[in-house]
């Protein structure tokens, strides 16, 4: 894996992975492509799957069918490798309360085989990266829950790994700490790790990630860069107008605008839904107030990635 | 008084576990065998054991009340604790509940489940009546005293268990209490009654529901009880049931909070961290030393209280032993140091295989419960080195300890059979004498292999503990069925067997009259117990393997039944489908 001319090998390939328990599925034919450098979100509401492929591809879990490749590695038959370039953080924090913050990392730095010489430095230079150089002495039991996070990622990170699967690693955290691990997966990036962190609250991750897939129930639902979701998910585009009176004849002048797809009335506003999304709303202003009516509001509705996402996962689309 | 609602909680999540019909079913069938078993023998054998229904009964009552107080202790002795360590406790006394509606709730709930357990016993018993020699009043007294030592189990197990958080500490706290109740008593008893040379009087041993069930019994040769005294006794144990159940009320509304980490409290913390851990410096060298080979060693070894612990009991004992030898009249001393020891060491091993079988299931249901394990695995760690640590680190803690006392024992078994002379073999032989060489030669052989089988009876049982403790949730579960099925039973069974062996031999040789030769009984002995030590050896060595093969194999599957600490079984594991678990390349 050397030279650089060949195509590069994507940092997660997954295809058709399949996961049962049981007779229930929890992973349904997932196909899925990470590339090197990203900081890719994995969406989805609680059960939708997220742990369990973060957990086969951290080959923790086997696949029922399908294939999934890390770093070009197949996660069951190079189980080992994968292990190698990998670094997984679950979603719950798995800790001996009574523990150093410096045992804690010397230990499972020697589970990667880290040579104890470099040991030493590895653990001050991770614990540097993630801002708990202060806490090295001190008993995990007694760090908060925003400190035994970053923690977990110093562990994660003590291997060197090109791959850090993150599962859910803000949840439980209040704003100021998670604007802090942000902060932290950002330099990761930019030191060129391929980060795949998964969540499901999705506005954490709209200005975070350069991709994000969204699954639900198992299934795929969407993968690209997080401007598409928008434009794949939602309908047109959607403004609202309030009139002082003639709301009827506002709507008929609408509906004669073949760049309107509809229009409703909701509480005494106008929805007014556009046949796409790049489509120029500066004509409602100008339709209706040649009409003669008197324009109150208009305003172009800001229909946010979770916005999308309740949609998405209530089954509104597709 | 509002304790119904706990008692329908109770019974309604006993009703949903298996194990409930398990327990009747096993109780019955293992009687009806036992049943079948003694009618059989004393057939075959042309004894005339059963004497109408009374050795039956006797029987009957002496496992059945082992059994029922253990099953007590098993019952409450984590009821209380459990629910504290999952948080439920708390919700209920945001209720209208009341300490002694909670303890009282869990009595009756957990005593329904015990008499339907020994309800399931009520066929054979009642079979020893109808064929006779069993008194009315003595099946009542019997009956009587049997129920109130369960009452007095469950009760003490819900006082531990109001007292205490973590599992373990509950059920070895009530164990101990209850063996003190039950036989620790009459040890005081013995000791007084040796200090001044005195014959044994029950004192102390009225508290104890086995010695009253031993005062109770109407056989020749022992004068019966007076209604007085059987209930003064009864009801003086009876009382102490509900003095503990009081003691659990009380301190159950003042001991469910989390301790803070703070107060009082932090400095024991501090000095039991050190004890524990070491200091900075001695956790340091700690790990320089065990962390550079396999690093799952160092998690194994570094909670150093144990071993220390070990090191000071048995400089503890020393010193004892010398002060009880010295305590004696001058003549009596070694004999008096020789029965010391042997007490000591009867009770260091089991000791020892409560200590096996619980530094294995700790550790491996830690592993899981704090998904450690599973950051474990995510590394190039495989279970085989996880399983391996643990065992090695078993050995560095207990190795010298288990050869210490092996060695000692060896060492008294031998001196007592000098004693009682194996030269009677060198008498000029006759024919029909067994050769001199066999009888030293078997007890020998017998004594190597015992020792080997004692060791290996703990690998089992460490063995074993360690994958109950995987599959199951609670790590002192794992520990009673390691030591009842990987130790107690097949010991059992094997005992029956080795017995009726000696029965079939002695007819076979014609020696059921006692005028048979001495020597050839001894050879006899000696083999069988050969024979047992070589089917404990193959027994142990097929569990291990069996355990080993388990972990190995399904450490990730069973691991990742844990999600966020939280316990949720895979719906059906798919046996010895290998595919399911990545094993490493
Ligand atoms: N060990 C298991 N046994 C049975 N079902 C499981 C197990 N782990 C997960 N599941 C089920 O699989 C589905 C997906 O779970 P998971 O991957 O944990 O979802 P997410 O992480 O997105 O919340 C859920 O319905 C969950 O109940
Ligand atoms: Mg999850």
């Amino acid at each position: 894996m050397s030279s650089e001319s060949l195509p590069p090998i994507p940092a997660v390939q997954t295809n058709g992975l399949t996961r049962t328990y049981g007779n229930m599925t929890a992973l349904s034919a997932l196909d899925l492509t990470v590339n090197r450098g990203d900081l890719f979100g994995f969406i989805g509401s609680n059960g939708a799957g997220k742990t369990t492929t973060l957990r086969i591809l951290a080959t923790f879990l086997a696949p029922s069918a399908g294939t999934a490749r890390v770093m070009g590695h197949d996660v069951v038959k190079e189980a080992n490798a994968v292990r190698h370039v990998i670094g997984y953080m679950p979603d719950f924090f798995g800790v001996y309360k009574d523990m150093e913050v410096t045992e804690y990392l010397d230990f499972f730095g020697a589970c990667y085989k880290i040579p104890t010489v470099q040991r030493e430095k590895t653990v001050n230079d991770v614990l540097e990266l993630v801002g708990l150089s202060e806490k090295k002495g001190a008993l995990i039991g007694a760090l908060s829950r925003g400190m035994q996070q970053r923690l977990g990622l110093a562990r994660v990170l003590i291997h060197d790994p090109q791959l850090l699967l993150l599962d859910e690693p803000a949840s439980g955290l209040d704003p100021r700490a998670r604007i802090e691990m942000m902060a932290i997966l950002q330099e990761l990036q930019r030191l060129g790790k391929t980060i795949i962190i998964s969540s499901h609250i999705l506005s954490e991750l709209q200005t975070l990630c350069n991709r994000v897939a969204i699954i639900e129930k198992g299934k795929l639902i969407y993968s690209g860069p997080v401007q598409g979701v928008r434009d794949q998910m939602a309908s047109g585009l959607v403004v609202w107008v309030r009139v002082a009176a003639e709301t009827e004849r506002a709507i008929l002048l609408l509906n004669e605008r073949p760049e309107v797809a509809g229009v409703e009335q909701v509480e005494g506003r106008l929805k007014v839904t556009m046949s796409g999304h790049d489509v120029d709303h500066s004509f409602v202003a100008e339709v209706l107030v040649r009409g003669g009516l008197k324009l109150v509001e208009l305003k172009e509705d800001e229909l946010g990635l979770e916005e999308v996402f309740l949609r998405v996962t209530r089954g509104e689309t597709q | 008084m509002n304790f119904l609602p706990i008692v329908e909680r109770e019974l309604r999540v006993a009703a949903r576990r298996p194990g409930t019909y398990w327990v009747r079913f096993g109780v019955a069938g293992t009687l009806l065998g036992l049943l079948a078993g003694f009618y059989g023998i004393s057939v075959g054998f042309g004894l005339d054991w059963l004497e109408g229904g009374q050795n039956l009964f006797l029987v009957l009552q002496w496992c059945a009340l082992p059994f029922l107080t253990g099953f007590g202790v098993f019952l409450t002795a984590d009821a209380l604790s459990e629910e504290k360590r999952e948080g439920t406790l708390g919700l209920l006394f945001l209720t209208d509940l009341r300490g002694h509606d909670v303890v009282l709730g869990k009595l009756a709930a957990q005593a329904a489940r015990g008499f339907w357990a020994a309800l399931a016993a009520l066929p054979v018993v009642g079979l020893t009546i109808l064929l006779g020699g069993v008194s009315g009043t003595w099946f009542l007294r019997v009956t009587l005293v049997i129920g109130n030592s369960l009452f007095l189990s469950l009760a003490l197990g819900l006082l531990m268990s109001a007292a205490s958080r973590n599992g373990f500490k509950a059920v070895n706290g009530t164990c101990l209490l209850v063996l003190m109740m039950q036989v620790g008593v009459l040890g005081l008893d013995w000791i007084r009654a040796d200090l001044d040379a005195s014959r044994f009087t029950a004192q102390c041993s009225l508290l104890s529901p086995a010695h009253l069930l031993f005062a109770a019994m109407e056989i020749p040769g022992l004068t019966p009880l007076s209604a007085g005294a059987f209930w003064g006794q009864w009801g003086a144990q009876h009382a102490l049931g509900w003095v503990a159940l009081l003691g659990a009320a009380l301190i159950l509304p003042r001991s469910w909070q989390q301790r803070s980490e703070r107060g009082p409290s932090a400095g024991i913390a501090r000095w039991s961290a050190r004890w524990r851990f070491g200091g900075p410096a001695a956790r340091a060298r700690f790990r320089r030393r065990w962390l550079a080979g396999n690093p799952v060693f160092w998690l194994a070894m570094r909670d150093r209280g144990l071993a220390r612990a070990l090191v000071l009991g048995v400089g503890v004992s020393g010193v004892a032993i010398g002060w009880w030898a010295g305590l004696s009249p001058a003549g009596k001393r070694g004999e008096a140091a020789r029965d010391a020891l042997a007490t000591m060491i009867f009770l260091a091993e089991w000791g020892l295989i409560l200590w096996t079988a619980a530094s294995a299931a700790g550790f491996f249901s830690e592993l899981k419960r704090s998904g450690s394990g599973e950051l474990v695995l995510a590394t190039p760690v495989t279970p085989e080195q996880i399983l391996n640590a643990q065992q090695r680190s078993w050995w560095r803690t207990f190795g010298w300890f288990i050869v210490l006392l092996a060695g000692v024992e060896a060492y008294l078994t031998w001196e007592r059979q000098q004693a009682t002379g194996w030269s009677a073999a060198a008498s000029p032989q006759a024919v029909g004498e067994p050769p001199a060489w066999a009888q030293p030669a078997l007890a020998l052989a017998g004594l190597g292999l015992g020792e080997l089988a004692q060791i290996m009876n703990l690998l089992a049982v460490c063995a074993l503990g360690r994958w109950w403790a995987l599959a199951g949730r609670k790590p002192w579960v794992a520990v009673v069925r390691a030591i009842g099925l990987g130790l107690v039973l097949p010991a059992a069974v094997l005992v029956v067997v080795q017995w009726v062996g000696w029965l079939t031999a002695l007819r076979f040789m014609g020696m059921r009259n006692g005028n048979a030769n001495a020597n050839w009984f001894n050879v006899l002995q000696g083999a069988l117990s050969l024979a047992v030590a070589v089917a404990t050896l193959g027994k142990d060595l097929w569990l291990i393997r069996w355990a080993h093969r388990r972990v190995r194999e399904r450490m990730r599957i069973v691991l990742a039944e844990v999600q966020g600490g939280r316990f949720r079984p895979v719906a059906k594991l798919p046996t010895g489908r290998r595919r399911d678990v990545v094993v490493g390349a």
